[in-house]
């Protein structure tokens, strides 16, 4: 990941979602009210494939379908992605809410029409998120991803609406 | 311009907007709600300012109203000692849901910003003001500075037309319309209702429709102001209230015509709000849990309905049904108009203002296999409690019925309900 005047990310796909995905069942329902992050690591995507966690390495990234994070989304699913190494979600769309709230605490979504077709698991990805380029390196295939509105970068660029305010606080 | 075009102008201090324009505006209501509320304020102290303007803020315990377990009094304690260190005088410890307590207590005007750490916070668009939910890490945000960044929505014009028939109610309305856009159909966008149904309906109605807006995944719910507004508003708030409409001639992003004249009761199946069907559809269900209650479904107008049909019978050995009123003063009118006595002596439990079961918080969470029937707003899976439960959505009239039948009826067949 590159920082400073463009924002660059590379990874590999570590799984791909279909449409209307409820984040909350990358760690499972009935699992919301844990909040311990190792315990969250060690519950991340077991029923979906229970060796993810050790083929999934730091910097790599998901792929969704459209409407990516509908439902009410805990934090717990985030937590859990992040402690095992995800970096970010490429999807089709995301739910608002979702997409939202995730930009402000400064995790890197990107909007990007046509990337379930395009990328398949373990497809290695590059995605200028200022200019909206996505790239599969593995195949070669470019796609245009949507560019990010200006706060939603800022933050991303602070790593977090948090951080970010405290910078602007100290501009005061 | 829209409404909301005009609303959002005039915050972010400009002549117009245009959606998809990215404006700041200025906060008139923040309020925190005690769960959300309690994971934002440990960060804010850290930040070591204080908050931009204590009378804008508003502090609700709901939830966990009062606490069953150790975590949730954790939450309740958060809250006091936040609204104690921070100066915050709106603040409403177990006196109802914060969707019924801002409008009843005259913090929603006509033309107001206001934000929320609650999805449903899109209800006080009833009142015509622009109101959407926020998450707890940007209410940190708007603690410290008071404004808030938005893509300017395109707006949805739904224009309800017809007459509704007896025992047919908001929820319904709302729940045909979630039929129609689906949960994603509205993303980014403003809901406006209006037309000849939502002139004659009452603030009660309103306040259901625009607080389901979100679950079409809007951004915000709003209905235009109208005498109803001011009759609702006179002692509440001071000052003029504006009467705020959108242009005649603005363009929105869509119309959606609808006539109510033959709409029945509906009801959203397993397990998303747009999964709706004619109630007819699923007579016979079984029914283990009812509950009329909650920011969708507990105002005074939904509890008359349900003792309309609940009244001189017994509710089914079948079912447990729960009367949560959405507010302390709701509570007081439902006492004094002898409907509290309806709901006990049909075998109704009784509980004070929460949200409770709504979102599986406390107070009738749902077991393994077990069919609830409720006028809230979700029904994903687990919502209740457990992931083996099922949820159906229904207006007060329908889940009154049910709890009466032991099992889905439509309400309208129900003697008593003619």
């Amino acid at each position: 990941m590159v920082h400073g005047k463009e924002i660059v990310i590379e990874g590999r796909v570590a799984w791909v979602f279909g449409d209307n995905f409820d984040i909350d069942l990358v760690i499972g329902m009935e699992n919301l009210s844990e909040r311990d992050p190792r315990k969250l690591a060690e519950l991340c995507m077991v029923k979906f494939e229970p060796e993810f966690r050790d083929k999934v390495k730091t910097g790599d990234i998901v792929v969704g379908g459209r409407n990516f994070g509908y439902g009410h989304a805990h934090p717990q699913s985030l937590t859990a992605l992040k402690k095992v190494g995800i970096r970010a979600i490429v999807a089709e769309s995301f739910s608002p809410p979702f997409y939202r709230g995730e930009t402000s605490g400064g995790f890197i979504l990107i909007d990007c029409k046509g990337i379930v077709n395009c990328a398949n698991r373990w497809n290695l990805l590059r995605v200028d998120l200022v200019n909206g380029v996505l790239t599969n390196i593995t195949t070669g295939t470019r796609l245009s991803s949507e560019k990010p509105v200006a706060p939603v970068i800022q933050r991303i660029r602070s790593g977090g609406v948090y951080n970010y305010v405290l910078e602007k606080l100290s501009i005061r | 311009m829209t409404l909301v075009e005009k609303i959002l102008a005039r915050s972010a201090g400009q002549e117009r907007v245009h959606p998809g324009e990215i404006v700041y505006v200025i906060v008139d209501v923040a309020m925190t709600q005690d769960i959300l509320g309690a994971l934002a304020f440990p960060a804010f102290r850290e930040l070591g300012v204080p908050v931009w303007d204590r009378d804008k803020i508003v502090m609700i315990i709901d939830h966990c109203a009062p606490p069953s377990t150790l975590l949730q009094a954790g939450y309740v304690v958060e809250n006091i000692r936040f609204a104690e260190d921070y100066g915050i005088k709106h603040f409403y410890k177990m006196k109802g849901v914060c969707h019924q307590l801002l409008p009843e207590e005259g913090f929603v005007k006509p033309g107001a910003v206001i934000v929320g750490t609650d999805s449903h916070t899109t209800t006080y668009g009833a009142l015509g003001a622009f109101s959407t939910g926020i998450g707890s890490t940007e209410m940190v945000w708007v603690f410290a500075k008071g404004n808030l960044w938005l893509r300017v929505p395109e707006t949805i014009r739904v224009e309800i037309n017809g007459r509704l028939q007896p025992m047919v109610m908001a929820k319904d309305v709302m729940l045909k319309i979630l039929s129609l856009i689906g949960t994603n159909g509205a993303n980014y966008k403003t809901l406006e209702y209006g037309g000849q149904v939502v002139r004659d309906m009452s603030m009660d109605g309103r306040l259901t429709l625009c607080n389901m807006a979100v679950e079409a995944g809007a951004k915000s719910g709003i209905i235009e102001v109208d005498e109803r507004t001011q009759s609702y508003l006179e002692g509440r708030v001071r000052g003029e209230i504006e009467v705020l409409k959108s242009d005649p001639d603005t363009s929105y992003s869509r119309i959606l015509q609808m006539n109510v004249d033959d709409l029945v009761p509906q009801v959203a199946c397993p397990h998303s709000p747009a999964n709706v069907v004619p109630v007819g559809d699923v007579i016979g269900q079984k029914v283990d849990q009812v509950l009329i209650g909650t920011c969708t479904g507990g105002r005074l107008e939904d509890f008359r309905m349900a003792a309309r049909l609940i009244q001189e019978k017994r509710i089914s050995s079948k079912v447990r049904c729960l009367v949560i009123p959405a507010s302390a003063r709701i509570y007081l009118e439902m006492l004094e108009e002898g409907l509290l006595k309806v709901f006990a002596e049909a075998g109704c439990i009784l509980s004070n203002p929460q949200c409770g079961p709504c979102a599986g918080v406390q107070h009738g969470l749902l077991g393994d296999g077990e069919v609830c029937v409720s006028t809230s707003n979700r029904n994903f899976i687990g919502r209740m409690g457990s992931t083996k439960a099922k949820i159906y959505l229904a207006s007060p009239a329908t889940a009154a019925a049910a709890a009466v039948a032991g099992e889905l009826v439509d309400p309208r067949d129900l003697e008593g309900g003619k």
